[in-house]
């Protein structure tokens, strides 16, 4: 079985069409979206609006909306959470989102706001986390993320769209462990479907780009792995998206519909900094000084090399185990270069 | 300032002495003026301990001027004559489940009761359990084709020299604890009969037994009571089409579990749990519903009417026992 994602162009017909094609694409069953209640994820925790890649097109939304509301779905809600800088409620305002919901019978949920249960997850990163009560009632996901880049972590998409499912306004402790929290957002809002907005992207900070692309998907993972080929990215070098491979029980088959990758890949000098970590950076000055002395210029050269691919590796680990990851990551490092 | 509701305390074993007096007296809208039992050393010892008054018999306690509510903590034998003179008095009642040790005697208390104009409230405490609100809050995400299993076990059996082993103060373990889960079941489904009923019987009373109800609206139920079974349970789980249900009831966690599995938005997640906190414990809560209902002239959640429909309910349980 493959996980299907469709690349299809907004024309001039706009939004509403791309998506059409698309479903029809990936041979979405839209009997199926008959008498559901669907919650729908924007990313809309930025500053910017969507002209600027940062936050999706409510015009995106609304038609896909008005797509779900054709095939039947009986109740429809869009959800975001408290960003540190504002709120959901100022969001969704400042985007349009407002009028939109009016305009179409849907709902807006502040998921920082709303009343909500204490759900026990004991995951990799989370213990429990607060659900807003209503989203009980639901019982399809729709995940409508912005296509863009990311300083951390490359790209930021369909799995990652997810870390504003957490309620809490300040989400910022998370970060360090991004990949361990997605992973455990990701599988509690599991979407039922990825509906990528790449009109307009950031390829690199401040800077946007008209690509002029949706992507649509049933499996977050296979969609961010298409997107990285569309960065021309290494989908390994992506630290959550390699954690995701790491953990996912079923080998990834991804079978890409409607354009081909080669014809529309998105050129950008954005490179993702050297990884964060303190002590990362101080060894990659440490063995880059070392890679000046005679003595240890072979061993400085080979510890280089890993250091370059050094979040390959450490993806995902906790700052107080990144020491016995590094000496691991080598080992396994070294290895591989010989096995070559 | 809090406004205070005298209380006198009808019975002082067990139920008393470790669930409802330590409770009253930590309720701030409460004064426990008085308390009275048939042993006069234990009336004694017990208003020496709490400092309050001893009275000979129920009936003074009852014509005391200072007394707004009666609690009758007493076996269910006796809660009859007793809630008969607290409505003779205009007294407030709070009795312990079930209400009276026949419907004929229930059916009269509720009708009493109601010509006084007073709260009449049975201590069906699983009712204010916030994962059993829980649980009745999500039986409509279940779907259709609704079924219930229930178990009420206790390793150890109650001591053979207490009410529970006589069936003539009303012993039983269906009468005295399986009472709770038909309560129970008819909150969450409505009005059922029982279509099935096995029982183990040791001298007088019922120590095991199992039986199947039939709601009205199609939900089917399985309950287990036991006084002798190895293992300790007191559970619901309910499950229909669309996903299940389980919770446990507790009296002393303060963090309560409400396990799923629905076919909503959560359904890849397998199952999961809501952790409900309440420092609060039910009893407590219990004592506040009926001070709430006193004070603002409020019907109880489980009226004198309600708790007369569990009992006609467990009474045509041991009917149809007798029938086999």
């Amino acid at each position: 079985m493959t996980d299907k994602v469709a690349i299809v162009n907004v024309g001039t017909n706009g939004y509403s069409s791309a998506l059409d094609n698309a479903f029809d694409l990936i041979d979405l069953n839209k009997d199926d979206l008959a008498g559901r209640s669907v919650i729908i994820k924007p990313n809309l925790c930025d500053l910017e609006g969507p002209e600027l890649g940062v936050t999706t097109d409510v015009f995106l939304v609304e038609s896909l909306v008005e797509i779900l509301q054709r095939n039947g779905c009986s109740r429809i809600a869009i959800v975001e959470s408290d960003h540190w800088v504002s709120t959901a409620d100022e969001e969704f305002r400042r985007l349009g989102y407002k009028e939109m919901a009016e305009r179409r019978n849907v709902r807006l949920i502040n998921l920082s706001k709303a009343p909500s249960y204490r759900m026990v997850l004991h995951g990799k990163r989370f213990k429990e986390i607060r659900v807003p009560k209503e989203m009980m009632e639901y019982d399809f996901f729709i995940t409508v993320p912005k296509l863009k880049t990311h300083a951390d972590c490359y790209i930021t998409c369909a799995l990652k769209n997810q870390f504003g499912m957490n309620p809490r306004k300040y989400k910022s402790e998370h970060h360090a462990f991004l990949s361990q929290a997605l992973f455990d957002l990701n599988k509690l809002y599991r979407p039922h479907l990825v509906v990528v907005d790449g009109n307009f992207v950031q390829i690199e900070e401040n800077v946007a780009k008209k690509i002029g692309l949706v992507l649509v998907g049933t499996d977050p993972v296979a969609v961010d792995y298409v997107v990285t080929r569309l960065f021309d990215m290494n989908p390994k070098h992506v630290p959550y998206l390699k954690y995701f491979l790491k953990f996912r029980k079923t080998p990834l088959n991804v079978e890409i519909l409607g354009r081909a990758v080669c014809d529309c890949l998105i050129e950008t000098s954005f490179r993702r900094p050297q990884h964060p970590s303190l002590l990362l950076n101080l060894a990659h000055v440490i063995f880059k000084a070392s890679e000046k002395v005679g003595e240890v210029k072979k061993v400085g050269k080979r510890l280089s090399g890993f250091i370059k691919e050094a979040d390959v590796y450490l993806a995902g680990t906790p700052p107080h185990l990144l020491l016995p990851a590094m000496i691991r990551g080598y080992r396994e490092f070294r290895a591989r270069k010989k096995g070559k | 300032m809090v406004k205070k509701i005298g209380v006198g305390v009808v019975g002082l074993g067990r139920a008393a002495q470790d669930i409802h007096l330590p409770r009253l007296l930590r309720t701030p809208e409460i004064t426990l003026v008085g308390v009275t039992d048939v042993s006069e050393k234990r009336t004694k010892e017990t208003a020496h301990r709490y400092n309050v008054k001893d009275y000979p018999d129920y009936v003074d306690l009852c014509e005391y001027k200072d007394i707004d509510a009666v609690f009758i903590l007493t076996p269910p034998s006796a809660h009859y004559e007793v809630a008969e003179i607290a409505c003779e008095n205009r007294k407030h009642i709070f009795c312990e489940k079930p209400i009276a040790f026949n419907t004929e005697q229930g059916e009269t208390m509720v009708k009493k009761a109601s010509n006084a104009g007073i709260v009449l409230m049975v201590g069906y405490v699983m009712r204010f359990s916030p994962n059993m609100g829980l649980l009745k809050n999500m039986l409509p995400w279940l779907g259709s084709d609704l079924e219930a299993e229930t178990a009420c076990l206790l390793p150890l059996p109650p001591d053979k020299a207490t009410f529970q082993y006589q069936r003539g103060l009303g012993g039983g373990a269906l009468f005295e604890m399986g009472t709770h889960h038909v309560d129970l079941l008819r909150w969450f489904f409505g009005k059922g009969r029982p279509v099935d009923v096995d029982m183990k019987m040791r001298e007088e009373v019922d120590v095991a037994t199992s039986f199947s109800l039939r709601f009205d609206n199609g939900v089917t139920t399985r309950s287990e009571i036991s006084w002798v079974s190895p293992v300790s349970q007191n559970s619901i789980h309910v499950q229909g089409k669309k996903g299940y249900v389980t919770t446990a009831f507790s009296v002393r966690t303060t963090e309560r579990l409400v396990r799923f599995n629905l076919r909503n938005i959560f359904r890849e997640a397998g199952e999961i749990s809501i952790s409900i906190r309440d420092s609060r414990d039910v009893y407590a809560r219990e004592i506040g519903h009926f001070v709430n209902c006193v004070l603002k002239h409020q019907q109880p959640l489980i009226s004198g009417g309600e708790a007369l429909e569990d009992l006609k309910l467990v009474s045509e349980i041991y009917s149809l026992w007798k029938l086999k």
